[in-house]
């Protein structure tokens, strides 16, 4: 582990962190939360982030916009296509967004040794993602859209639908 | 009408066509949740060609309702 990461994860305390997101971005990041400090990392004013969050940013852009609320134990990992997310979501508790995939084209060579790929993650405005909702990498979820706990996106999703299940479905069309 | 509209609501709702009777409403069906709910509508609109708007779809608690709906856009067809 490099030395900066590891001096970031184990030694910089958590409170510094969230002064630091706060004077520069005006967002709440709960001192239990592990937001990485990093340039790639854009966070709205009055966005809320809970406790036992875990966000990445070291290899990939994330932008999260205005008046998001992030619910306790989500996982947000951006990579080389970055990950957007628009203002006022909801993201619930457990939501993972993880915005890269393992290769695995070798079948002689270990999935971890292959590499990744990443597309990117675009999440529109005023979505609500509920409870355990997992966003995959390549996804774009239209505005206005509702995921219903426990759904897996894994494919494009208009705006203002209601989508449930695994791999997440169109069920309702808000109107 | 009706025989098609017991299957769609025992399709949707995951019960046997035999089950499904005008007084089978979300109080007395446990399987009739709000997410089957916005399922059933789905499926009622894309089946009979309806459009309902949202005031309409929350009031619909029962087969009764949705029969009823369903009578009314047809009148208003005419």
């Amino acid at each position: 582990m490099k030395a900066r990461k590891l001096i970031q994860r184990f030694l910089l305390p958590r409170i510094t962190v969230t002064a630091y997101y706060l004077i520069k971005f005006g967002c709440q990041i709960s001192p239990r939360a592990e937001v990485e400090f990093s340039g790639r990392l854009t966070i709205g004013k009055g966005t809320k982030i809970g406790s036992f969050v875990k966000i990445k940013a070291t290899s990939g852009d994330l932008v999260i916009g205005d008046h998001v609320d992030i619910a306790t134990g989500c996982f947000i990992s951006a990579d080389a296509g970055g990950v957007y997310i628009g203002d006022e979501c909801l993201i619930g508790p457990n939501v993972s967004i993880i915005g890269n995939n393992y290769r695995y084209e070798h079948l002689e060579v270990p999935i971890g040794m292959q590499g990744k790929t990443s597309i990117g993650i675009h999440i529109g405005r005023d979505v609500w993602l509920g409870a355990g909702v997992v966003v995959l990498d390549g996804v774009r979820i239209g505005d206005g859209c509702i995921i219903t706990p426990n759904s897996v996106v894994s494919s494009m999703l208009p705006p203002r639908v209601i989508a449930s299940g695994n791999p997440a479905k169109r069920i309702f069309d808000r109107r | 009408m009706n025989r098609k509209l017991n299957e769609l609501v025992a399709g949707a709702l995951g019960l046997s066509a035999d089950d499904i009777h005008p007084q089978l409403s979300r109080q007395n069906c446990d399987a009739w949740s709000s997410l089957k709910h916005l399922i059933l509508i789905t499926a009622l609109e894309e089946t009979f060609g309806v459009r309902l708007t949202m005031s309409q779809i929350s009031e619909i608690q029962s087969v009764a309702d949705l029969e009823e709906s369903l009578r009314c856009h047809e009148e208003s067809r005419k």
